[in-house]
């Protein structure tokens, strides 16, 4: 250790226990020495105070390297390519505004052939850290570079008990749906519109059936989500359900938008 | 026909062979499910939705409420009204709804509820819910303060009320400076009776210790200062090395009441930086009728931090042309939105007004001259040319608390820290700075030019500079304080 790291440590001994009790050690001989002898100061706190402002001083101006480090081994190759980076974006306006859609959204980057954005690898393994199953799908998202980064950060690895079915895995999780909404998963597109927007505008559905529209959107097959958002923005803003039915038309345009973003390349 | 939630129908709706059972407003089952905020909580709700958990439930065309008999002395009040889907429970789970919402919810569901009135508990609370869903309110945003107390030093900057538009009386300046000068020589005896008694003293584990000192300085109208002493409040005892830390930051307070004290002595450029970092307050105004520094300005970094009740945004600015550093300071109290309009990978032409200091990091920005386009090369030094840059840094402003650098480095381990290390040497981070992870992955271990903070304690991973994009890393401030977007 180099003499001003040990005069520091002195004067962190000191400084514990204070100059009431013990003197303040002296300087090295140098540029510390000379701002005591060219300073003199009256009492051993004063002193001390002074030299621990100085040697500070020095210490962080004269931040030095240490000796370099052996490069990490980097994770096994994945030749899949990544996802376009706008879909990061998506994926957070996902997460803050429909979290419903995140599940799908990690699978259709599964499906699409594609890898996450390694900036939201981590991000990910955290936040799903609790669900085996979300976690799971998440590793097959980011391929190799979610066992790497486990391997190096073992706070990312699943914490759950639950035992990883593959078909869960696979597959988007059910969504509680009414029996009369279920019927419309499967239906043609218009038909879905009329029926939601036709619903929200006559009264049929109210501020309660909120969650179950919300699920019915965020799993109705792709092709009704542009028209449907078409229909819902043609409900008469007059109706007290205006408001469902703008945020559906918002979910439904996030949802294609994410579906689309991701198709393979 | 328009079917008001509640009343007391069965439609079909049109051109929709389904049936939608709005007899009395009552729910379906899967209404109930979808509000579960996680699958688990129906399986906690699930036994409790039986008629013996609960007393005196009852509904009608709004609400449905109840007594549910838990674990606890006394019964929780839950209500739920199902027309507005409000709820509330006075059990003390964060989780909302919670298990007991849900479990009337069910039971109501299938009319295991039955219709009476309302007791006083529900009743006030479904009446209060109608009266507030009619105001609502909207609260107006404030501004940040638009003078604030820099620090030349990259260290933090609290905003302070705005200043009179004319300058101060003369007296008014005279007993200013006579109360800063006061604080300042208080601030140097404390620090000196804190050396004679010692840092074990328990005095110091106690934040009233602080909080009475730095009150003393806000009096002394020396708020940065304030600030400064209520950050080394909460080192004390927070690592197993929190003594040298905070001996270190004394040693630093102590020079600055000494520069503060001799101001009249210190060269121009010193004395701007130590008046600055001091408390003195330089208006905006006066900033900005400087001399302007148009660049464009590569936006390479960015970091939030919360100090006491304000969240301070920094983005760092480097200008393509002279490679000097600028730092862009933005604040936000609760539930206010921090300033988005620089974001990181870009570069701006525009003006920035300079606030003076020996180092002259601090900077407002001015008028910009095109829009903001993509800025991929970064032009990365090595660990040991950035280490050299720091020192130079803190050689111009000692009591400097963040220096901006862009390296080429790899992430490493050593010693059990993370470093920044290439060919020549490696520089630690700070041991559980957030980016690391996101660092990490988005190197796989090589050698990518980093824009980080040096601070005292290591390096602060702002930003990965990848070949096609800029990766934002650095710290994000909470969106549950403030409004914000990395």
């Amino acid at each position: 250790m180099s003499p001003l790291h040990d005069y520091w440590e002195q004067m962190v001994t000191v400084a514990l226990l204070g100059t009431d009790r013990r003197e303040p050690p002296a300087p090295p001989a140098g540029g510390l020495a000379d701002l005591a002898a060219d300073q003199p100061l009256p009492t051993a706190s004063q002193r001390l105070l002074q030299q621990v402002a100085a040697t500070t001083v020095v210490r962080r101006a004269g931040v030095m390297p240490a000796q370099p480090v052996e490069l990490v081994a980097p994770p096994d190759p994945d030749p899949r390519p990544l996802t376009p980076p706008s879909a990061t974006a998506t994926w957070r306006l996902v997460v803050s505004d429909w979290p419903v859609l995140e599940d799908e959204w990690v699978l259709a980057v599964v499906r699409a052939g594609r890898r996450l954005s390694p900036e939201l690898v981590p991000t990910l393994l955290a936040r799903h850290r609790s669900d085996a199953i979300r976690h799971a799908r998440v590793c097959a998202a980011a391929g190799p570079l979610a066992t790497w980064m486990i391997a190096w950060s073992p706070r990312l690895a699943c914490v759950s008990k639950q035992r990883v079915v593959p078909e869960l895995v696979a597959e988007v999780p059910e969504l509680p749906i009414t029996p009369d909404l279920v019927a419309l998963l499967p239906a043609p597109p218009t038909r879905v519109a009329e029926v939601v927007a036709g619903g929200l505008s006559s009264g049929v559905f109210a501020v309660s059936h909120r969650p179950v529209l919300v699920n019915l959107v965020a799993r109705v097959q792709p092709a009704a989500l542009e028209p449907l958002a078409a229909a819902l923005h043609r409900v008469d803003p007059s109706r007290p359900t205006i408001g469902i039915a703008l945020a559906l038309a918002d979910l439904a345009r996030l949802r294609h938008h994410m579906l689309t973003e991701l198709e393979p390349a | 026909m328009v079917l008001s939630p509640g009343q007391g129908n069965r439609v079909t709706p049109a051109g929709y062979g389904g049936v939608v059972d709005v007899v009395e407003g009552r729910w379906q089952p899967e209404q109930v499910f979808a509000l579960a905020p996680r699958p688990t909580s129906i399986a906690a709700a699930q036994p409790l939705a039986v008629p013996a958990k609960w007393v005196a439930a009852g509904c009608d065309e709004q609400g449905v409420w109840g007594r549910c008999v838990g674990g606890g002395t006394e019964p929780y009040e839950v209500v739920a009204h199902h027309v507005r889907m409000r709820m509330r429970c006075t059990c003390p789970s964060r989780v909302r709804p919670c298990k007991h919402v849900l479990a009337l919810l069910l039971l109501w569901v299938r009319g295991q509820v039955a219709h009476s009135s309302p007791p006083r508990y529900a009743e006030q609370w479904l009446q209060g819910w109608a009266a507030a869903d009619e105001a609502a309110p909207v609260a107006p945003v404030a501004e940040p303060s638009p003078v604030s107390t820099p620090d030349q030093g990259g260290g933090t900057a609290s905003p302070a009320p705005s200043p009179p538009a004319a300058p101060p009386e003369s007296s008014g300046r005279d007993d200013r400076v006579a109360r800063m000068m006061a604080g300042l020589g208080e601030l140097d005896r404390w620090l000196d009776d804190r050396m004679r008694t010692g840092l074990a003293d328990p005095a110091l584990a106690q934040y009233r210790t602080w909080d009475q000192l730095a009150a003393r300085l806000v009096d002394a109208q020396a708020g940065a200062l304030a600030n400064r002493v209520r950050r080394l409040a909460g080192l004390v005892g927070a690592g197993p090395d929190w003594h040298q830390q905070v001996l270190a930051e004394m040693g630093v307070l102590h020079l600055l009441a000494d520069a503060g004290r001799h101001l009249g002595s210190l060269s121009g450029d010193l004395a701007d930086s130590v008046a600055l970092v001091v408390g003195w307050q330089l208006r905006q105004a006066d900033v900005l009728a400087g001399v302007p520094h148009t660049d464009h300005w590569v936006v390479m970094g960015r970091s939030d931090v919360r100090e006491d009740r304000i969240e301070v945004r920094r983005v760092w600015l480097r200008g393509r042309h002279t490679g000097r550093w600028a730092m862009v300071l933005s604040f936000a109290a609760y539930q206010q939105t921090l300033d988005d309009s620089f974001t990181v990978g870009t570069q701006v032409h525009a003006d920035l007004f300079r606030y003076p200091g020996a180092l002259g990091l601090r900077a407002l920005a001015g008028p910009r001259h095109a829009a903001p386009e993509p800025a991929l090369e970064v032009a990365p030094l090595s660990v040991a040319s950035a280490a050299a840059a720091i020192g130079q840094a803190v050689v111009l402003e000692p009591w400097i608390e963040r220096v901006p650098v862009c390296v080429l480095a790899a992430p490493a381990r050593s010693e059990g820290r993370w470093v920044l290390t290439d060919d020549d040497g490696a520089l630690p981070m700070v041991a559980g700075a957030p980016g690391i992870a996101a660092l990490l992955a988005c190197s796989e271990g090589r050698p990518v030019p980093i824009t980080a903070e040096w601070t005292p304690n290591g390096l602060v991973p702002l930003t990965v500079h990848l070949p096609d994009r800029a990766v934002d890393i650095g710290p994000v401030a909470d969106p549950s304080f403030v409004g914000a977007t990395a």
